[in-house]
């Protein structure tokens, strides 16, 4: 997908914004690009497909396969690492579960984190994503030996990356995606292999494979109250400039396990792209002004002053381009209540 | 330029030179425009192969990626080859992907070494200059895998940049839950593979 993770946000981003005006057809041909999109999430999220795919983030490839299938009105999926370390991920609902194996460094990195609620702020918030990118088709290709139609989503501005999709022609499935940034360079791409679409899914294709000696971790979804309640608390720090059209998804304070240090969260997106602020008490002996990249996603860190004069550690992760990132980092300002 | 450098940088490139070849290339190409721009433009290739979009408007890079896209292979201004003997030409044009390969492999390393495994303390939107390439990084290592070539990061970076990782994690897996696929969790495991 270009990212495998901006797929979906597009999905219900574009379908929340464009299925409404969507025209019947009757004809393939004569879909707009918009009953394209719709079609291209209803077919990600109710269809049953059993495909691999690779995704590359402009540094490493990766080969996963994903089983998908919704019964009795429930989503089931499975995603299944073919190379490097064994991972799976199961989701039931809105129940996510993780298998790894003991010493995976993810589970290191998860614990430098806390999970804190998820605020599904993604869904209906958005204003009209055409606002800020264009959409376009352009012919026909082939993808895993099927038709694909090809949909571009331009970015009306140099703030934001742009999306190529290729769109199964007989099923509506996701097929091929690339991110881009504004000279076209493919920052990540996503592509199916092979892929089996529709008829029913053999139970024992949704079933974990690495249970022994495994590590579970479950990740759930917050309920809609609790996020009401929580998503969106009252912060101290905001930021005084970010890209037109996007809004703040959801902040939060979390509390780091490994020590007594708070982490500010704030969460911005325009309807696809999203990026993320955490702001830190100055870590002792910090490299500041630091930036790190993987695939299209930057890491930004900029050294702020808070209350009192103290420095703060802001750092911004999301899939913009670095200047962008670097120019919201250095916007960020406290403001007391 | 003599014909001699050419072949030098040439060599550099394609990850073939030794220690010493390599560095009387790079320091010849550090007083002399021209080796230099030849440099520059591998470096471009480099980034643009990695994805770190560093390539200006308009540059080789870009008019590179575009001739891939159209099917064209490479062009004549960043073929490696074209500073080479005529043998390496035609090993590149029978198999250009896996020779820019090479490229970035060499470069990468290079520049890992100096800056620390694609981590910067200044600002990256610049194009790298060819002065941060340091000719000390033993051809050696051009071939070391990823998890071996991570523990050669300067110490320094080593706490913020881990915050740094632990902080993608931690964005990708928020935006990975707020969507009704686990496909987004193939970019949460992307970031422990590096």
């Amino acid at each position: 997908m270009s990212s495998a993770a901006r797929i979906p946000v597009l999905l219900i981003a574009l379908s929340a914004s464009f299925a409404g005006t969507a025209i019947a057809s009757d004809k393939e041909a004569e879909r707009t690009p918009n009953e394209w999109l719709a079609r291209m999430n209803r077919a990600f999220l109710e269809g049953s497909y059993d495909g691999i795919f690779t995704y590359f983030n402009g540094d490493d490839l990766s080969t996963l396969r994903v089983v998908h299938a919704v019964t009795n009105g429930v989503q089931r999926e499975r995603l299944l690492h073919m190379n490097g370390a064994p991972r799976e991920i199961l989701r039931t609902g809105d129940v996510v579960v993780c298998i790894l194996q003991p010493g995976d460094a993810m589970l290191e990195l998860e614990s430098s984190i806390p999970s804190g609620p998820f605020a599904r702020a993604f869904s209906s918030a958005f204003e009209d994503v055409s606002h800020h990118y264009a959409l376009s088709l352009h012919g026909t290709d082939r993808v895993a030996n099927r038709r694909a139609v090809r949909l571009a989503v331009t970015p009306r501005d140099v703030q934001r990356y742009g999306f190529r999709l290729w769109i199964d022609e007989e099923t509506g499935l996701l097929l091929r995606s690339e991110l881009v940034d504004s000279k076209g360079t493919k920052l990540e791409i996503f592509e199916f292999a092979t892929v089996k679409i529709g008829g029913p899914i053999d139970e024992q294709d949704l079933a974990p494979e690495f249970g022994d000696g495994a590590l579970k971790t479950q990740l759930s979804l917050e309920s809609t109250q609790a996020e009401a309640a929580q998503g969106k608390r009252r912060m101290n720090w905001e930021a005084h400039w970010v890209p037109d059209g996007f809004t703040m998804a959801s902040s939060d304070i979390r509390n780091m396990p490994s020590s007594t240090k708070s982490v500010d969260t704030l969460m911005y997106s325009d309807g696809l792209a999203v990026f993320s602020v955490f702001i830190e008490d100055m870590p002792e002996n910090a490299t500041t002004n630091l930036v790190s990249r993987s695939g299209a996603t930057v890491a930004v860190s900029e050294v702020v002053k808070g209350p009192k004069g103290a420095h703060h550690l802001v750092t911004v992760v999301g899939e913009i381009p670095m200047a962008t990132a670097q120019k919201i980092a250095q916007s960020i300002r406290y403001v007391s209540n | 330029m003599s014909d001699l450098l050419k072949e030098s940088l040439s060599a550099v490139m394609d990850g073939e030179a030794d220690d010493f070849e390599m560095r009387r290339a790079l320091d010849e190409a550090s007083n002399d425009p021209t080796l230099r721009g030849v440099w520059e433009r591998y470096h471009l290739v480099r980034s643009v192969m990695r994805g770190e979009g560093r390539a200006p408007a308009n540059s080789l890079g870009n008019r590179f990626w575009n001739r891939i896209d159209a099917g064209e292979g490479a062009d004549d201004d960043v073929e490696p080859a074209l500073v080479g003997p005529t043998a390496r030409r035609t090993r590149w044009s029978s198999g250009w992907a896996q020779r820019l390969a090479g490229v970035a492999v060499a470069v990468g390393v290079a520049a890992a070494v100096v800056v620390g495994f694609r981590t910067h303390e200044t600002a990256p939107v610049e194009t790298p200059n060819v002065a941060v390439v340091e000719p000390s990084a033993p051809p050696a290592s051009m071939a070391l895998f990823d998890d071996e070539v991570r523990g050669q990061a300067a110490p320094a970076a080593l706490d913020v940049r881990r915050s740094q990782r632990a902080y993608m994690l931690h964005h990708a897996r928020h935006v990975a839950l707020n969507n009704r696929s686990v496909v987004p969790f193939v970019k949460v495991a992307a970031f422990e593979s590096r």
